[in-house]
């Protein structure tokens, strides 16, 4: 055959790849797989598989058991990473060491391991415990699973052989803490001395450019001021050259540097994008959900709105530009970093097809804006919010609310909110409440020892939301509506100096907090009154709240309770953030980290309840469906304090 | 007969009823603690030996993100009172340290909780708090009591 006859032969296949690679990429979950670790590159945790429905869920049997519980020095007690189903294999990671494993998707079998190996920079990660999941992607012809360590690498391995791919990076390789900015790099410690930067989210690749987040330690107490940026990358996904780096605390001449006073934008750090990222990629832009910057209860140092702290920015994949960000908390003390990846969906409103993006968060407002430009898609207006009283701190003297859809959480807590199942119950939690400064939401954090005597604000949500990671939520695209996983929480901030918190090693922040959390209420019940936890179905044609269900029955520690004997009960929910999935008929959810080990299938038009299969430990994290040589599975993994890490395949009974 | 006056009368008979409902007092707690075996926070329910290794695994485990005022206090205290100390040992436990949940031994988490009772001013006793179920749901958690005053006040 002549030169020109193969490229003839050669052109017509190449036209129909170049036709089908966009849509495989948008339809991650298509053909009965899971190729992001939200499903799709759009986060949605849907899948159209329906062997599993309505008639026959409740049949649901344990297939196989993964056991993931020593992948590190401890044995595991949780689980928090959630499996890709790619041309009929499982990838995941597992344990501190955050080690990639493929899994034979019938049987369970592990098919190979990698983790790196053990340094200094691992030790002194705080997200070791805290891997999601690894990203795909199609690299001329080869598949490539991309694993972002515990030491913050970024490592390219032959999805076949689990093997570093040597033409990536070093050896398969790239050392994430270089290209940062001016930042020393040890050899061993990297920039350990400048901060605390590390990952715990998978990458996301889009159009060829693997896109890289990152996290850092809790920043509620941190004792300096200074930190490195979470400055998010994007690299070539066949080389591993970085092509661009955004820089979510703006440089000098950036857009954005004006919101921050004086040189604060030269030493803040954090505002990293720790969940994972979503994208779309017919649009050619990567999605990025924004952290607090340092600290997360002080803003006295860094006084301004500051850009592009707990913000969503829709970033150019090939060139790692700006084109549009919407800031959700201005000068954000409370923690409220964006906890989930954003969902895209395509919806229908007053008659307008949207491309939007929703984007739930801990502070209990879903923010629904068009993807392609950001704009909101009901109006969300700047309102007042209270100021502080904390020395050196100013609030930003507005906050944004969306006008649409109804906030999914109690925001902000008055006495009418305290638990009151007796009146002696209510008389003791407002004894215990009382001692804290009450307010609306973005009600700022106080002092330990305030002159009006309180001991702290009383903040609702808390830290924990609301929504957070291991719940989110899940899109439907089929009929446009957002399920959200809500917990009913609230903190009791408490302002100390840094002398008082640090001692001997007080930094450089002024002020911190004692810590996380919030307080109990009496005898050990929650001090807020239920739902303590639901599920929130928000129509995204409307705006409009479709349903709301408790994400499973009253814990047995409440409905059995001393002080509630004979005492009616309404079904409270549990106090977790429930793990959701969408399938083409069914909502299915786990209860999360302290609920009951159930799967629990609605359906997802109603909220009725369906059906509930046991399973061996509750789930810890979204988990996944796929289809395997024609039968569906469900996978998630699941742990408590008695059962070790691992993950359960569950099927229908074979015929 | 001779008519006491009202006030006497009241007097007697408030120092009979006082002297009455502290024997049935007595006899009701320590018949309580026959039948139910329980202890409170304020017998003695662990040793000082056992409040230090607690504030060293405390330091190394905990101290990083709670500065050990988050549990001491009247908030503390009261939202616990009146539960058994299996209830916040299983909190503690199933959650933390967040990184890795459950990853302490049980007689680790015992010794925290030993150290938390101490700074919250609950007395030591002879022996460890053990970090059993059965033992934990043996302590009531009570609040301190409070010091009677010096003599000659």
């Amino acid at each position: 055959m002549s030169l020109p006859d193969v490229l003839r032969w050669c052109a017509a296949p190449t036209l129909v790849v170049a036709i089908a690679v966009p849509l495989t990429a948008r339809n991650g979950t298509a053909n009965g797989e899971w190729r992001y670790w939200g499903g799709d590159e759009r986060s949605t945790r849907y899948s159209p598989l329906d062997q599993i429905n309505a008639g026959n869920v409740g049949k649901l049997e344990v297939a196989w058991r993964w056991k993931a519980a020593n992948y590190g020095p401890e044995v595991d007690h949780i689980y928090r990473a959630t499996p890709l189903y790619v041309k009929g294999k499982l990838y995941t990671v597992a344990g501190q060491r955050r080690t990639a494993v493929s899994i034979d998707p019938a049987t369970g079998e592990t098919l190979w391991m990698w983790r790196e190996k053990d340094n200094p920079r691992w030790e002194a990660s705080t997200r070791k415990n805290y891997g999601k999941a690894v990203a795909y992607a199609e690299v001329n012809g080869r598949d490539v699973i991309y694993l972002v360590t515990a030491s913050y690498y970024l490592v390219a391995l032959d999805a076949e052989s689990g093997q570093p791919i040597p033409s990536f990076g070093m050896n398969g390789i790239v050392d994430l803490h270089l290209g940062l900015g001016d930042y020393p790099v040890d050899p061993d410690r990297g920039t350990l001395d400048s901060g605390d930067i590390t990952a715990s989210s998978p990458a996301i690749v889009v159009n060829g450019v693997v896109v890289v987040g990152n996290s850092h330690d809790r920043g509620y107490y941190p004792e300096n001021k200074e930190n490195i940026p979470g400055h998010v990358r994007g690299y070539d996904a066949k080389t591993g050259r970085m092509l661009w780096r955004f820089h979510v605390v703006p440089k000098p001449g950036e857009f954005g540097i004006d919101t921050w006073e004086g040189d604060s934008a030269k030493y803040t750090g954090n505002v990293s994008s720790w969940a994972p990222l979503s994208a779309d990629s017919a649009l050619g832009l990567v999605y990025l959900p924004t952290d607090t910057p340092t600290n997360d209860y002080y803003g006295g140092h860094r006084l301004g709105q500051n850009l592009y702290g707990t913000s969503l920015i829709a970033v150019d994949v090939k060139t790692g530009t700006r084109k549009w960000h919407f800031q959700m908390v201005h000068h954000d003390i409370w923690n409220y970093d964006t906890p989930d990846a954003p969902k895209l969906l395509d919806v229908t409103v007053g008659g307008r097809k949207i491309p939007v993006i929703a984007q739930a968060t801990k502070q209990g407002f879903l923010y629904v804006l068009d993807r392609a430009t950001g704009e909101p898609v009901w109006p969300i207006e700047e309102r007042p919010t209270p100021r502080s009283d904390v020395p050196g701190e100013r609030t930003s003297p507005t906050q944004p609310f969306p006008t649409k859809p109804a906030p999914f959480e109690l925001q902000g807590v008055t006495e009418n909110d305290l638990i009151d199942f007796t009146p002696q119950i209510k008389d003791q939690a407002l004894t215990i409440a009382r001692q804290f400064r009450f307010g609306p939401l973005f009600n700022p954090p106080s002092m330990a020892k305030a002159a009006d005597g309180t001991r702290g604000a009383f903040v609702a949500p808390g830290a924990n939301g609301g929504a957070n990671i291991p719940g989110g939520a899940a899109a439907d695209p089929e009929t446009g509506v957002v399920y959200v996983a809500t917990e009913r929480g609230h903190s009791t901030i408490a302002m100390v100096t840094g002398k008082e918190r640090h001692k001997d090693q007080a930094g450089t922040s002024a002020y911190v907090s004692l810590g996380p959390g919030g307080t109990r209420g009496p005898q050990g019940l929650p001090l807020l009154k239920p739902p303590f936890g639901s599920i929130v179905a928000i129509d995204l044609n409307t705006g409009d709240h479709m349903w709301r269900v408790p994400n499973g029955d009253t814990p047995d520690n409440i409905k059995n309770h001393v002080a509630l004997k004979g005492v009616t009960l309404p079904v409270t929910g549990k106090p977790t953030h429930a793990n959701v999935l969408v399938t083409k008929t069914l909502l299915l959810y786990g209860e999360g980290r302290g609920g009951s080990p159930l799967l629990h299938a609605l359906d997802k038009r109603t909220g009725k309840e369906i059906a509930r299969v046991a399973l061996p430990a509750t789930t810890n994290t979204a988990f996944m469906t796929y289809m395997h040589n024609g039968r569906q599975y469900i996978l998630a993994a699941v742990a408590d304090a008695e059962t070790p890490a691992e993950l359960v395949a569950l099927a229908l009974p074979r015929q | 007969m001779t008519l006491l006056p009202p006030s006497h009368i009241f007097r007697l008979t408030m120092r009979l009823c006082c002297w009455i409902f502290c024997v049935c007092a007595a006899a009701t707690t320590a018949s309580q603690q026959a039948e139910t075996g329980k202890a409170s926070t304020n017998d003695g329910v662990y040793s000082a030996a056992q409040a230090d290794r607690g504030a060293r695994l405390y330091h190394d485990r905990c101290a990083a993100c709670h500065h050990p005022t988050q549990f001491t206090g009247p908030a503390f205290i009261l939202s616990w009172k009146g539960q058994t100390a299996d209830a916040l040992f299983d909190v503690i436990r199933n959650t933390m340290p967040t990184g890795n949940p459950a990853s302490l031994k049980r007689q680790e988490y015992a010794d925290i909780l030993a150290y938390i009772f101490q700074a919250n001013g609950l007395p030591a006793g002879a022996t460890d708090l053990k970090g059993t179920d059965a033992a934990l749901k043996r302590v009531v958690i009570e609040p301190p009591r409070r010091q009677s005053p010096p003599k000659g006040r």
